[in-house]
């Protein structure tokens, strides 16, 4: 095993957690010992496709890496479906991004943190202004989309205006059918903080797997003092004064289970440090899609705009208890032709469903029923079988149930026919997963406190989904975002100024 | 079972559909005894019958069958490998008691789109187990099918070199790798689907959008 170099702080992993977390320390960070900025390296398993991307237009590494990445991609996926490269993939598709909201705070402090909105707040008007976040106006919506609208105020429902996360968007729908847009107009952590970050210092380190963390017993004491990754099948040591794990809600636990850190009863003799929360309490969302066929076209075309539009929020009780959120998301963009094909509305064969293709495209509309706030139930990462475990239960299926029949309702008034969907059971899904590795006062019940500092092993810190302690009433990417400025903020200001 | 020469029963009872199967086959259309390069044709000839039946091809409408000459039911065939020959088989010879002891590649055209339909329906098959081969078959051969033909088969590879690195156009600049052409009609034509644009296209769209929501 060769030795790499020794740095002030390592992070582990280059998503959204990760970069903020990065980009801060590098900027602000002091070693209070020489006086001099931080040494900080952060680690990412994927390549980096780098460049100085320009928001609608790319570059040409990157045009073409991402033009291709569907057939290239196996070998940079991880076995829960995301993908390893650096700037992580937690914001997918249409870029959707929503700050928390004042109730995802509560929630927060209820679960036994201090991340309320006034803490939180320079965190989230950073990302507010770092993921151009924004709504876009009505003349790059669909007619799909204004119909629901309508439909939606006509029903006496209050109505919000999706947001995004994206600068000069081309609305060629090409990041639906991928992860990724070619034109670079999707804000992520490479366009707008490692690029900066490495102008203070920031060393990338691409293509390296993390293994293990070097955990070291210093008489009743646990302390973290470096981490072993593997480089083109080359295992190299780096030694680290305080480490940053920033894996997301499947990685992290996962690699603190192969360092001996979780529960007995996962790791048996390989135990170093016991903490029966790594891995238990995943959070997430779980959805329906309802969809219908529209006589008259309700897109745009083609290649029509990506998804934004609008949704409505609906709650079973105070405290936003068991949120759903019911989104037009299908009602502009592009459907790939082959799962058109295969949609509920398509006949089952033949001329007939020819003559379907030939012009559904522009016809066929979904709303997206997700349940922000699932009740009662709490799943967990399998750390050996590396698989989501996630049953629900009867309050979750229930009020999907609700939303199913909310969304059909909706569909009916705006002239859908073939309505489909609203009776499935619902999908659960890692992608918006949280918690996995708790963040909380009481070290019976968490890993990490509020400060982000591992209960159990000093100089390691957590920063990503995972210490998230409930699910949020949007899409993930804006609070991991906002609890990543936190994150930074205090780790600058308790160690390292 | 290697190259050796097996019975049909020999063949169901070690593919583990056993006795089942036997008895929804007409008795008159079981041969002794088949080659497996006759069992492979004999798939391939179903696979591609299933094919056309899923998405005709009309003069001046090109279809499943258009694709033929790209092989397009072997690489449909790729995919099916869960549907064992003994399956196919019940599949095949389930048209006998509806269609007058004639198996499904005996079929007219009108006449395999309507047997598709009697296994959706279900009514006409009482025998649960093979009710439920018969849809297996046709519900994974119309995933199968669609997948492949609607993914753009075969303008659904973009062209590499020996080091994988994709084949620009000449002159392209940009990166615009998009497999499909106007030589042959494929799945994304019939729906409208262009795939990546063309630079020229993205300029276009650049310009309409500078006027609504950019900033540079």
């Amino acid at each position: 095993m060769s030795t790499g170099k020794s740095y002030d702080v390592v992070v582990v992993g280059s998503g959204v957690g990760g970069s903020i977390v990065a980009a801060h320390l590098a900027e602000k960070g002091i070693n209070l010992r020489t006086g001099q900025r931080l040494r900080v390296a952060m680690l990412e398993a994927g390549p980096y496709w780098k460049g100085s991307p320009r928001p609608g237009y790319g570059t040409a590494l990157r045009r073409r890496m991402i033009t291709n990445f569907i057939s290239d991609s196996p070998p940079n996926l991880w076995p829960w479906g995301m993908m390893k490269i650096v700037g992580g993939t937690a914001l997918h598709a249409g870029a959707s991004v929503y700050p928390p909201y004042d109730v995802d705070y509560q929630h927060w402090v209820e679960e036994g943190t201090d991340w309320t909105a006034e803490n939180c707040q320079r965190a989230e008007a950073e990302v507010r202004r770092m993921y151009n976040i924004h709504a876009e106006p009505d003349e790059l919506l669909s007619r799909g989309n204004l119909l629901f609208r309508e439909t939606v105020r006509k029903m006496g429902r209050e109505v919000h205006q999706a947001l995004v996360g994206r600068k000069n968007c081309l609305y060629t729908g090409f990041c639906e059918g991928g992860y990724f847009c070619r034109y670079d107009s999707r804000m992520t952590p490479l366009t707008n903080y490692i690029p900066q970050a490495e102008n203070y210092g920031l060393e990338v380190i691409p293509e390296a797997t993390v293994e293990r963390l070097i955990i070291e017993k210093r008489g009743t004491r646990k302390v973290v003092s470096g981490l072993v990754f593997r480089n083109k099948g080359r295992a190299v040591q780096l030694r680290a004064a305080k480490i940053v794990i920033s894996a997301g809600v499947v990685g992290t636990p996962l690699l603190l289970y192969r360092s001996g850190y979780g529960a007995r009863e996962d790791l048996g003799s390989k135990l170093i440090v016991e903490n029966n929360n790594i891995g238990k309490h995943l959070d997430i969302h779980a959805a329906v899609v309802v969809s219908g066929y529209f006589d008259e076209p309700i897109k745009d075309g083609a290649r029509g705009p990506a998804p934004a539009g609008f949704f409505l929020l609906d709650d079973a009780g105070p405290s936003a208890y068991g949120r759903l959120r019911i989104k037009d998301s299908g009602m502009n963009g592009i459907e790939e032709p082959w799962m058109l094909a295969q949609s509920p509305q398509a006949p089952a064969f033949g001329r007939e469903h020819k003559e379907f293709m030939k012009k559904a495209r522009m016809h066929r509309g979904g709303i997206l029923v997700v349940l922000m706030k699932p009740e009662g139930y709490r799943g967990r990462i399998n750390l050996r079988t590396v698989k989501m475990e996630y049953e629900g239960n009867r309050i979750i299926e229930q009020r999907l149930r609700q939303g199913g029949e909310l969304a059909r309702e909706i569909l009916e008034k705006m002239g859908a026919k073939k309505i489909a969907g609203y009776d499935m059971p619902p999908i659960y899904h890692i992608a918006h997963g949280v918690s996995t590795c708790k963040a909380g006062k009481d070290p019976r019940v968490s890993v990490v406190n509020e400060k982000f500092e591992s209960h159990d092993i000093e100089n390691l810190f957590i920063c990503d989904a995972s210490v998230l302690p409930r699910s949020a009433s949007g899409d993930a990417i804006g609070p991991i975002a906002t609890v990543a400025g936190l994150a930074a903020e205090r780790i600058v200001a308790n160690h390292f100024s | 079972m290697g190259k050796k020469k097996v019975s049909r029963r020999e063949f169901l009872k070690t593919s583990g559909v056993g006795p089942a199967a036997v008895t929804v086959l007409a008795p008159g259309l079981i041969q002794a005894s088949q080659s497996q390069k006759g069992i492979a044709l004999q798939r391939q000839e179903i696979f591609a019958a299933l094919g056309d039946t899923l998405i005709p091809t009309d003069p001046g409408d090109p279809g499943y069958k258009t694709l033929e000459k790209y092989k397009i039911t072997q690489e449909v065939m790729k995919g099916l490998t869960a549907i064992s020959d003994a399956e196919l088989e019940i599949f095949n010879q389930g048209s006998s008691q509806v269609f007058a002891n004639r198996g499904f590649l005996q079929l007219t055209e009108s006449q395999r789109a309507d047997y598709l339909r009697l296994i959706i329906d279900g009514k006409e098959f009482s025998d649960k187990a093979q009710l439920g081969t018969l849809r297996k078959v046709y519900e994974q051969t119309r995933a199968r099918v669609f997948t492949v033909f609607y993914q753009n088969y075969p303008e659904n590879v973009i062209a590499r070199d020996r080091n994988g690195i994709p084949i620009l156009k000449p002159g392209d600049k940009h990166q615009n790798t998009n497999p499909n052409t106007r030589e042959l009609v494929t799945g994304w034509d019939i729906a409208g689907f262009k795939g990546p644009l063309t630079w020229e296209e993205e300029e276009e769209r650049r310009a309409k959008f500078k006027k609504i929501n950019w900033q540079e």
